[in-house]
């Protein structure tokens, strides 16, 4: 398995734990209403912020993780690190699926609001664009890699 | 996916070339072993470059190696 497709599995991966972990927490704290209030787009930003950090944590715990574990598993103590312009082309075009879904979430984000949703159910519809967005990303570069560009 | 129109002879190359593995052919040309896997299988096209890299592996021009082949009319 190429280098770049480890990391783009250890991303689908690190993405899904993040989401659901973080993605629940804040599902939760909109259904019980705590960002309804008046400082609610605060506790928004503040959650969203604990998002991004713990997903950078998560990413790095989780590509290193699975870097060790594919070493033992294939027991090559070794494995390549090259990235080549296959690489470089497939990431380009998991870059524009994910800009494609990210962009759908916002699109759909500002219907929402032209309709009259608030402004904490546009905002969970941008990021939960630009989670599925990520993910599909790096699942379209699992496949590439899987069964040619 | 389709295939891209372009055939080669690198597995042809690799036997006349004393069976050199395909991991030493990547080595070679600076590329992964899957990435010489997917131009043998013609599930990619290498750019230009790689390909005057490859055929300069096996002292060949690049005509030699990689051939396009144009998609015929419909029917």
């Amino acid at each position: 398995m190429d280098h770049e497709e480890r990391n783009a599995w250890g991303a689908v991966i690190a993405s899904t734990i993040t989401f659901l972990y973080f993605g629940s927490r804040i599902w939760g704290a909109t259904v019980a209403g705590i960002y309804a209030t008046d400082d609610g787009l605060r506790l928004w930003a503040w959650d969203v912020l604990w998002l991004m950090g713990g997903g950078i944590v998560i990413t790095i715990v989780v590509m290193i993780a699975f870097q060790i574990l594919y070493a033992i598993a294939t027991n090559t103590p070794n494995p390549s690190f090259i990235t080549d312009e296959r690489d470089t082309m497939i990431n380009r075009r998991g870059v524009q699926v994910t800009l494609v879904v990210a962009s759908a979430g916002f699109i759909l984000a500002v219907i929402m609001l032209a309709r009259g949703w608030g402004a904490v159910g546009a905002l969970n519809t941008i990021l939960l664009g630009m989670a599925a967005g990520a993910v599909a990303g790096d699942l379209y570069k699992i496949a590439v890699y899987r069964f040619g560009l | 996916m389709a295939n891209p129109p372009i055939a080669n002879t690198i597995r042809r190359c690799r036997f006349d070339a004393d069976e050199m593995t395909q991991k030493a052919l990547a080595e070679q040309v600076g590329v992964t072993r899957q990435t010489i896997i997917a131009i043998e299988n013609a599930k990619y096209s290498p750019t230009l470059e790689l390909a005057f890299q490859i055929a300069a592996v096996f002292g060949k021009e690049l005509g030699e190696v990689f051939t396009y082949i144009p998609k015929g009319p419909k029917p």
